[in-house]
Order: C-alpha cells, then structure tokens, then sequence
C-alpha cells in the first residue's frame, strides 16, 4: 500500500507544475515532499505527524512575539530595580528628614516644659504673689429681699 | 613538485593552526577550571562573605521615660544628644578641596575663604567655631594616634548638623547618646529626683528608685548596605523597634513644692537657722503634695546625686510633738480622760530621775488637755504613772515611728526606736514626750495625719502611677491603712491639738480657718555628742474642723528656740497657700472646747 502511495506521490511531484494544472482539472490537497515525510527518518517521522500546518508568517509572528515578551519582562525587571532603588535613596532621605524633626520637636517640647515649670518662679519675679485670703459668704439664715443676710470674713 | 609543496604547506598550516587551537583550548579550560571552583565550590562562602561585607545591624537608641508632678508639669525628660569624636590618624592626612562652584557639597572654606592649612590645624579651623572651641585647644586635641578621642559631649542636633555642613566625614563622627533634661533648675525637688549616670541608669532619688519603669527598650534592625549607607531594599531581615521608658507621675504639686520651697528659705534666713525640712501630706490619701528642704542641688547635678534629699533621710528626736503619741495611748486605753485633772509642778523626781518643764511656773491646775497645750513634761510624766512601758512602746510604733514608710526612698530611714526591754530608768519617761526615739519628718507627718484622719493611718505614697516601657502598670502600693485609735479618741485629740494651736495665734494663723497642731523642741546632739543644737517644730493639720493637708516644718538651730514661734509662722504661711489653692471651705466656728484648766 505504502509503495504505491510512494510511487503515485512521486509522479504527482516529479511533472511539472504547468502540465498538472492542465492534466487534473478537480481540486488537489497539496502533499508534503516524499523526502519531508521519509518514515526511515526521524525527521520525516516528525513531519508526518505534526505536519506543516502553520503558515510561514504566523511561525514569524510567534516568534516576534516571544522575543518582544522576554525582552519586555528583562526590561521591566531592571525598571523596577530602578525604581526600588530610587526609592531606597528617597526612603533614606525622608528617614533623616523625619530624624532631624523629631529632634527639633523634643528640643522645643523640653524648652516648653523648662518654661512652664519655671512658671511660679517667673511670676514672683514680675512681683505677681500668691492669693492670701479667702472670702467666704455664710449664708445661713438669710433671707433674700431683707437686711438679715449674714456674711462672715 | 607542486603537489608536494602544497601538501607540505598544508599541513604546515594544519599543524601549526592545530597547536595554536591547543594552546587556546588549554586557556580556556583553566578560566573554565578557575570559574568553575568559584562558582561551584566555593559559591556560598563567597556569598556569604560578601553579604558579611555589606551587612549592618544598626541599633536604634530607646529614650528614658519622663518623671511628672501630679498635675502633668515634666520634671525629667531625655533628649537626643550626640558625642562628637575625632580620627587622628585622618586628620592627619586630612586635605581641605577648595571650593570652586561646582563642588558645593564636598568642599571646605572657611568664611568663603580657602582654607589654608592641612592636618590637624585645618580642621581645627574648621570645626572650632562651630563646636565653640579655642582653636588652639582643638588643635592640641586632634593630633596623635587613636582612632577614637572625644572632642566634645552632648551636643545639640543643631549644632551637629552645622558639623554636617563642614563636610568632615571620615575625620569626624557621631555617637547618638541621650540626656536628662530636668525642668527643675533652682533645685526645688533636686536631692527627690536624684539623678542619672553616664549610662543612663538612675543613680539617685526618684530616677534610682523607679528605673525599672524608666529605662527603655532599645531597638535594632538589620539590613544590606549599599556604598552610601543606604539599605539595599528587599534585604531587611530582623529589626525591632525601640520602645521608649514608661511614665512615673508623682503626688507632688509643683506649685505648692515652689511655695514650700519659698517659705522654708524665707524662715531659714529669718530665723538664722542651719537648716529646714518642710512636709505637705493630703490627709486622706496619705499622699505627699510637697516635700522640701532648704539644700538647692539642681536635679541632675552631682550634689543631688551625692546628697540624699535632707527632707526624707533626716532622722530627729520629735520633742514635744510625741507627746501626742503618748496622749492618743491614755485615751485609748482608757486610762485617762481630756478633762481629767492635775496639779502639776515645774519638776517632778522619779527613780532618781529630775524631769521638768521647758519654763518655770508655780504649780498649775491643769486638765489633760491643759497639760498638752502647755506642753508639761511633768503633766505627761504624771498622767503615765499607769501606763505601762508595753503600752508606751506599742503606740509608738503604731503610730508608724521606727517602721517603713513604705515610700522606699533610696536612703530613706526608719528612724532609731529601742525595744521596749532595753529602755533604761531615763527613757522609759523621756519618750513620753518624744525624746529617747528619733524619727523622720515623714513619720511624725503621718502621726498627725492619723489623727486628722480620724484614727485611721493611711500609707504615705510619693508616687501616684507609674508605667513601664511594655505599658505595665508598675505603681508602688501603699501601707495598709491601719486602724490606730478609735474616732472619738482622734477628734478629743484634734480639740487638744486646737486648744495649743490657738496659744500661737498672733504668730501662726489664717484668716478663716482654725489649725490643730502641736509645736516641739527638742535638744539633741550636735557632731560632738554633746546636747548642743537643738529642733524646732510645728506639724499642724488644717482645717481643724475637717482636716485635709498637714503641714510640718521642722528646723535646725532656729534663734528663738521654741518650735511653735519658729517653725509655727511657716506653717501657717504654707497652709494659707494651700487653703487658697485648693479652695477649701472656711471653718465654722469653734464649739465645746475641752477646758484646759481647772
């Protein structure tokens, strides 16, 4: 069966192209060459199964595709570690920044404290003095709108 | 001929291209040789050194906690400070880059100008203005060998980053180091603060007593570096936060321990005295508002660091006010009544022993209350002769005398009280009336206290909350309150108290309030031994009505002896600040008094 087939497929090649179109009027699928598809060889094996089903420029495109991918992501890659780094030197900065602040701040909040604590003193010095007497208003026994309002001192 | 020559240059060729292919072959299997034993074989120690090489623990420094009065004023506070140090192996080899527009960050002049030296004298040019050196002394001190001398501790943030600006580094560095602020700058509470060490670990005072709660935590985190310090990212692996010292509030009252403060130097200038303890206790509480003496340590300073607070340490023999002591036993045993009467003499002799009266005078008819306003010795010594010596000693001590506080002051003393079993003919009496026993101004404080608070003695606290770095509450508890006399002994001996107060009216008074309180002097030993100096003293509880401060001033060597006429003004100045800052209610007037004579 297969030599026949061999044979037949090996007629069909070996005439030339303009005397097929004349000789074979119906429709014809295109076979692969006979040495493509060798069964004796590995690659032939390969052929026949798989077969040269994707057309040349889609088997381009894939390709393109694949590199542009794999560089892309390369590209990315080193982008971000840019960026990260960037973003250490800005972290580090920032960090130091927020360090002297908080410096400042306990500087001034401790000089506020100072202050306040040495209130009292301060006060006494611009002649400010302590209340002395207290005041205070008995009401026991009074009686509004009359003159019995008691008061004490 | 032609084939043989061409053969012959052939292999010629052949030959040579073969042995010069050899020789290339041979190259390149020793770099594929040496690059394999690098990246096979010794792969990880590789790694691992040049991960060693970049690795940084760096320690992230945790502040001590703050100290605050009762009302929130900060009293102690760490801040960020740097110790700046020099490399003089560098600064020898230090060479200024002039500045020529566009190396702004790197480069060093001084006023604009170059600087025109090397070394060492370069930059002490540089550095000692902004460190406010002498140029000359900064100099001396960057020339040697060391790789580490310190030129100058506790410098602000400012003036460090100005150093920054200098462009110094790898000749000068920084150590982060901290620094206790104290707002306390005229010594109010100096020797009751204390202070801290190099380390910062509390050496003194309320600083040495609540380290535990003060000390911080401090931090750490680990990372890769790259050339200028900063973390390579994704390499963080351990890192802790710091976490800053808790919180200790006290029960002082800044402002009260100012006008306290003010009083006592005021009579220790009046009254020429050597020295004054002042004590302000809430009655209720039994915590201490004000505690001073007239010692003016700075917190912080070496004086307040070497000199325990005088206030709390001091210990004294009482005198005349541990007569109330010996008055809340009679009464409480029963063995005697305020109203109950005596004649009592200017001396009286017993076992041999002379005791008499502080002033001469006839005899007296005298109740018991009589006897304690005019402060007898004989009267005491007369109205004992049943009590026993058990009973003297048990009430001492439950009035908390030659017992703890319970503040556990660094320092602090139980005062001196011998076993009843020792007391030998003399002071078996003389503690009748507070000799014989000392005690600190804290003691006799709360002796008064326990009165005004009906009978019941509170535990005296000095630290109101405190909370340590992990936000655990650390408060000190408190005595037990302990119940000493029954209520109705307490307010006979508060109307006692006031019948002797009130003999010092035209020197210690307040407008408005009536005072309870009971005046001491005693003689006690100078460095010699000898009974040379002598104590006066004055603890009072105001109001008398419804007690809440009690006030003791007690002073040293006072011209005028007597504790009432000295340490008295004090107390009633003090109690009139207090009256008016705590808004106390006036008394009412005074009603049933026990009478002192018959």
């Amino acid at each position: 069966m297969s030599a026949s087939s061999r044979t037949a497929r090996k007629r069909v090649e070996s005439a030339p192209r303009g005397m097929r179109s004349q000789t074979q009027s119906r429709p014809h699928l295109r076979v692969s060459s006979a040495e493509q598809t060798d069964p004796d060889t590995l690659r032939g094996r390969l052929k026949m199964v798989m077969g040269n089903a994707r057309p040349k420029r889609l088997r381009i495109l894939h390709f393109v595709c694949a590199i542009v991918f794999l560089a892309a992501s390369l590209i990315g890659s080193l982008v971000l570690r840019t960026q990260m780094v960037e973003d250490s030197f800005a972290i580090t900065d920032t960090q130091q920044s927020i360090g002297r602040l908080t410096q400042d701040v306990q500087e001034r909040q401790t000089k506020l404290d100072a202050l306040e604590a040495s209130l009292p003193q301060k006060a006494q010095k611009l002649g400010m003095v302590p209340g002395s007497d207290a005041l205070t208003i008995d009401l026991q026994g009074y009686q509004s709108g009359t003159n019995n309002a008691k008061g004490s001192k | 001929m032609n084939r043989k020559a061409q053969r012959s240059q052939g292999d010629i060729f052949r030959r040579r291209a073969l042995v010069i292919g050899i020789v290339l072959a041979l190259l390149a299997s020793a770099c594929i040789a040496r690059l394999s034993y690098i990246q096979l074989f010794s792969a990880e120690s590789m790694a691992q050194a040049a991960t060693a090489s970049r690795t940084v623990t760096k320690p992230l420094q945790s502040q001590r906690g703050t100290i605050v009065d009762t009302n929130g004023v900060v009293l102690a506070q760490s801040v960020e400070r740097y110790t700046v140090y020099a490399d003089q192996k560098a600064v020898a080899d230090f060479k200024p880059v002039d500045c020529k527009g566009n190396n702004q960050s790197v480069c060093h002049s001084i006023d604009g100008k170059n600087v025109n030296a090397e070394g060492a004298a370069a930059v002490a040019k540089l550095l000692a203005p902004v460190l406010g050196m002498n140029t000359m002394e900064l100099g001396g001190k960057l020339v040697g060998e060391s790789r580490y001398v310190i030129l100058k501790k506790n410098v602000v943030p400012a003036v460090k980053r100005s150093i920054d600006k200098l462009h110094l580094s790898g000749v000068i560095n920084y150590e982060l180091t901290s620094k206790r602020e104290y707002s306390d700058k005229d010594g109010l509470l100096g020797g009751v603060l204390g202070g801290v060490d190099d380390s910062g670990a509390g050496v003194a005072g309320i600083e040495k007593m609540t380290n535990a709660s003060l000390v911080g935590k401090d931090g750490s985190v680990r990372y890769q570096r790259g050339a200028n310090g900063q973390e390579i990212p994704g390499t963080r692996t351990e890192s802790e936060q710091p976490v800053d010292g808790g919180k200790v509030k006290l029960t002082i009252d800044w402002d009260t321990q100012w006008y306290v403060k003010k009083a006592l130097q005021d009579a220790k200038k009046k009254t020429g005295a050597d020295w004054g303890i002042a004590v302000v206790e809430e009655v209720k509480s039994g915590k201490i508002r004000a505690i001073a003496d007239t010692d003016t340590y700075a917190a912080g300073s070496d004086g307040a660091k070497m000199n325990a607070s005088k206030a709390v340490t001091t210990v004294f023999e009482p005198g005349s006010t541990g007569k109330l002591i010996t008055a809340a036993g009679l009464l409480q045993e029963g063995l005697h009544k305020p109203t109950d009467k005596f004649q009592v003499p200017y001396q009286t002799e017993i076992n041999g022993q002379t005791y008499h009266d502080s002033h001469e005078h006839g005899l007296q008819n005298l109740t018991l209350a009589g006897i304690l306003k005019e402060s007898s010795n004989v009267g005491t010594v007369m109205a004992s002769k049943n009590y026993t010596l058990k009973q003297r000693y048990d009430y001492i001590t439950k009035f908390g005398i030659g017992q703890s506080t319970g503040l556990n002051f660094p320092g602090e003393s139980r005062g001196q009280l011998a076993p009843y079993q020792s007391w030998d003919l003399r002071t078996r009496n003389t503690v009748l009336f507070g000799q014989g026993y000392s005690a600190s101004a804290l003691q006799m404080t709360n002796v008064v206290a326990t009165i005004a608070n009906k009978g019941v003695r509170c535990g005296q606290s000095i630290i109101e909350s405190s909370t340590d770095a992990d936000g655990n509450d650390t408060t000190p508890s408190a005595n037990q309150p302990v119940r000493v006399i029954d209520e109705s002994v307490a307010s006979e001996l508060m109307d006692m108290m006031e019948s002797m107060a009130s003999q010092y009216k035209n020197v210690a008074s307040i407008k408005g309030y009536r005072i309870a309180g009971k005046s001491g002097t005693a003689q006690v030993a100078d460095s010699s031994g000898a009974l040379n100096n002598h104590i006066g003293d004055f603890i009072a509880a105001i109001p008398a009505d419804n007690p809440r401060y009690v006030v003791t001033v007690v002073l040293m060597n006072p011209d005028g002896i007597y504790g009432g006429i000295t340490a008295g003004p004090v107390v009633a100045t003090i109690g009139e600040f207090l009256m008016q800052k705590y808004e106390v209610p006036a008394s009412s007037a005074r009603k049933n008094a026990i009478p002192t004579e018959w």
